[in-house]
């Protein structure tokens, strides 16, 4: 069962060009992590899905109908950010009432208690609200619309680790009593990686991965050792990250070996380990040379 | 597919009572604009004619309810731009709703607000008459209530439906500026265009439009033309707000 | 002109500024939702009780209000018609005496009060005939003038007095006339019976005084100040 499904959709404003050609189906009631660099285009493929922006081209269906203007869809669906956007007038309890007026399985109850958890006041406005508050109270209402489809744009913004765990935890225990369907974008993919069942990766106008987390992990090696040995036996493999910590480096390569291969490393006295999902992300995203540091590297030279 | 089905009528009942909720300082500020319409305006809203010739002194003053009218109305154009606001748009789609909704739910409210309008504005007149009965020789040329109930409601009526005509009108300009800010041009330039117009070229030709509908005496009519511009409106900016990508600085 | 086009715009944009901050404002003062909910149900409360109230003093105001203006009263040119000798009606005539003068006949210098005008007709005759006509004041809000209000019932005069060979015009009651009118405005009157206004329509006689007709035959010599026009002493000569 497909909560959504986009083909050929692609997204410009004027002449820019944020998603071309996107093709990607997202099963229903998974957790799925929306990843991707700066301006890769998450929030734009979420507010789509949403409903609130319109695709420029190809054919987005999200719970088979169209998102944009569809009633239906909206009343699915929530997508929660920072810019949420509650009148000034309000006092959390306010939106609380109002939540309870729009989203048919809210559990107003749920919600009450997670924000005297997160010491939010229901008599406080809004707008006065610290970041981080802000963050946390948006995100409770996030999951107590417990809406089919429930996204979630960068929820952590601003909040502190303590508030940042809970917060996953909740989410976590609220979508195993009541699954549904939930994208998370985040840049932070080694805290939610426990919560995690499916990454998107979002790259260069596209997807660049989409499958479960095991399997993006299972696409690179770290390979550890001295520098030295690294260089003579590593050395034909693709190498998409190169760290040194210590006396030993740690190199990340494409899962590509033969078992004779893997052995002759270990001979030669290399650990090979699983990377970590976020690894995988940073090695997948990260670019493969230098950096940062090679612009400035760069500069020195010139 | 869906676990939650709305209809149209009942999300835009919600719409619209969330919006009701959600601006109360806009009917606070309509209440201070009335008491100060009525305080500061209400004395000299007095106009008349005055001559002190001795032995004969003769003082004539007209009092009405002149002053809130033009509050009110002021108030009302201001509201129909002020929920064009990105702020107001963000607020209603943090809720469910599409495009259909959010519009009808903002004329809703446009509706309960005008209602409000005419029903103060109109009894604001009876603050008017006893200031009035305060002074010697007060003659009070109105239908009251009790004495011509038919005319007070189509007094009534005549100004919920001015209000809500103004109100439509704010909202349909501001829907058009925040398509485009280039709109302002536009509306400035048939602003001054109208008026121009109207004063060197023909006269009176902005004030025969507003004589279609102030001059109509027939309710039946006056209602029908007054359908027709809000069709009219509310098909335009409806027309802006329907492609409107909302929630995207 | 331009200022109804410029600065018409200008105080529009400061309004909507003014009120969007006072607006914003308001919302982030300390009010609960239910603070507005409530005041606009008293306010609304409030003019319901004051409607009622204006309703039982409107009908208790024992006042009658003045009768309307007779028809083509306003339009009546009363200097105009005893020029042209023609008919005045009767409503307007205060009083209609011949007085029989001895020798000279004198008006003594008065402060307004009177508005004069002296006829000569030929012949032998020592008697004046004095017509005394009352002012006319009629004011009203109506565009076509059907229903303005005639005032001049209260408009208090005191008759000359004459003696053989003078007529005295006595220092005149003050006259002093305070009216408010009332009327909803012309926004709101659309449907109903009531006549649109505009404002103030006053019509009557030249600073509310009462004119004095005297047809003076030719034998009776008059020893009259006359300066200028005759304007400054409300004395003409037909």
């Amino acid at each position: 069962m497909q909560t959504i499904s986009l083909r050929d959709v692609t997204k410009k404003y004027r002449s820019l060009t944020i998603l071309d050609q996107v093709n990607l189906e997202i099963r229903e009631n998974a957790i799925t992590g929306v990843v991707g660099r700066n301006g890769a285009g998450k929030t734009t493929l979420m507010k789509m899905i949403a409903g609130f922006i319109k695709e420029s081209g190809g054919e987005l269906r999200v719970f088979g109908e169209r998102p944009f203007n569809s009633l239906s869809v909206s009343a699915n669906t929530i997508f929660i950010d920072d810019m949420m956007g509650f009148p000034d007038a309000m006092t959390l309890g306010d939106i609380l009432v109002e939540c309870e007026r729009f989203y048919a399985k809210w559990d107003g109850e749920l919600a009450k208690r997670l924000l005297e958890y997160f010491s939010l006041p229901l008599v406080l406005k809004h707008r006065i609200l610290s970041k981080g508050k802000r963050s946390i109270f948006n995100a409770v209402v996030g999951i107590a619309a417990r809406c089919p489809l429930t996204m979630f744009d960068e929820p952590i913004t601003g909040m502190d680790s303590a508030a940042r765990r809970d917060f996953y935890r909740a989410l976590l225990k609220d979508y195993i009593a009541h699954p549904r369907t939930i994208l998370l974008s985040s840049h932070h993919v080694e805290e939610m990686e426990d919560l995690l069942e499916d990454v998107l990766l979002i790259d260069g106008k596209g997807i660049g991965f989409h499958g479960p987390i095991t399997e993006l992990q299972e696409k690179f090696l770290a390979l550890q050792g001295k520098r030295e040995t690294l260089e003579i036996y590593a050395n034909r493999y693709a190498v998409i990250h190169r760290s040194t910590t210590g006396p030993l480096a740690e190199w990340i390569v494409d899962n590509e070996h033969t078992e004779a291969e893997l052995v002759a490393l270990k001979q030669a006295g290399i650990r090979i380990a699983a990377v970590s999902a976020s690894d995988a992300y940073l090695a997948m995203t990260g670019q493969t040379r230098g950096g940062v540091d090679d612009v400035f590297n760069a500069m020195e030279r010139a | 597919m869906f676990s939650t089905q709305w209809s149209v009528h009942e999300l835009a009942k919600r719409q619209f009572l969330f919006k009701l909720n959600a601006n109360g300082p806009i009917f606070t500020m309509l209440i201070l604009l009335q008491i100060i319409a009525t305080v500061f305006l209400g004395g000299a809203s007095t106009s008349g004619y005055e001559s002190y010739d001795d032995p004969f002194s003769f003082v004539y003053s007209t009092v009405s309810n002149d002053g809130q009218i033009g509050l009110t109305l002021f108030w009302a154009f201001i509201v129909g731009f002020l929920l064009t606001s990105s702020a107001q748009r963000n607020e209603s789609f943090a809720f469910v709703t599409n495009r259909l909704t959010f519009q009808l739910g903002n004329f809703y409210f446009f509706c309960a607000a005008a209602l409000l309008g005419g029903v103060t504005t109109v009894l604001l007149g009876s603050v008017m008459k006893i200031i009035t009965l305060f002074s010697d020789n007060a003659i009070i040329e109105s239908a009251g209530l009790f004495s011509a109930p038919l005319d007070f409601f189509s007094q009534i009526y005549a100004m919920t439906v001015y209000t809500l005509l103004l109100m439509l009108i704010g909202y349909t300009i501001g829907t058009f500026i925040q398509l485009s800010r280039l709109f302002i041009m536009l509306f400035a330039l048939i602003w001054i265009a109208v008026t121009q117009y109207s004063f060197f070229m023909l006269g009176t030709s902005a004030g025969e439009l507003l004589h279609v509908f102030y001059g109509e005496t027939s309710i039946l009519l006056f209602t029908l033309k007054v359908l027709l511009l809000v069709g009219i409106l509310f098909g335009l900016s409806f027309w802006v707000t329907n492609r409107l990508e909302v929630r995207n600085p | 002109m331009i200022v109804f086009t410029i600065i018409l715009p200008i105080l529009i944009i400061l309004a909507i500024v003014t009120i969007w901050l006072v607006v914003r404002s308001m919302a982030n003062m300390r009010l609960k939702k239910n603070f507005h909910r409530k005041l606009v149900i008293g306010y609304i409360a409030l003019l319901f009780i004051v409607l009622i109230a204006a309703e039982i003093m409107v009908q208790n105001h024992d006042q009658e209000p003045p009768p309307k203006a007779p028809e083509n009263a306003v339009q009546f040119d009363l200097r105009y018609a005893i020029d042209q000798g023609a008919s005045v009606p009767e409503r307007l005539v205060a009083a209609r005496r011949t007085h029989e003068v001895e020798g000279t006949f004198t008006i003594p210098d008065f402060y307004r009060g009177a508005y004069i005008l002296i006829e000569r007709t030929a012949g032998e005759s020592n008697k004046i005939e004095e017509t005394v006509y009352k002012p006319e004041l009629f004011a009203g809000n109506d565009v076509s003038n059907e229903t303005l209000y005639d005032l001049s019932d209260q408009l208090q005069i005191e008759l000359p007095v004459w003696d053989s060979h003078s007529m005295y015009v006595p220092k005149q009651p003050q006259n002093q006339i305070n009216y408010t009118i009332y009327h909803d405005s012309n926004v709101l009157n659309q449907f109903t019976d009531q006549k649109r206004h505009v404002s103030g329509m006053v019509s009557g006689s030249m600073h509310g005084v009462m004119t004095i007709h005297l047809v003076i035959p030719e034998s009776i010599e008059l020893d009259i100040k006359q300066t200028g026009d005759g304007y400054d002493q409300y004395i003409e000569l037909l």
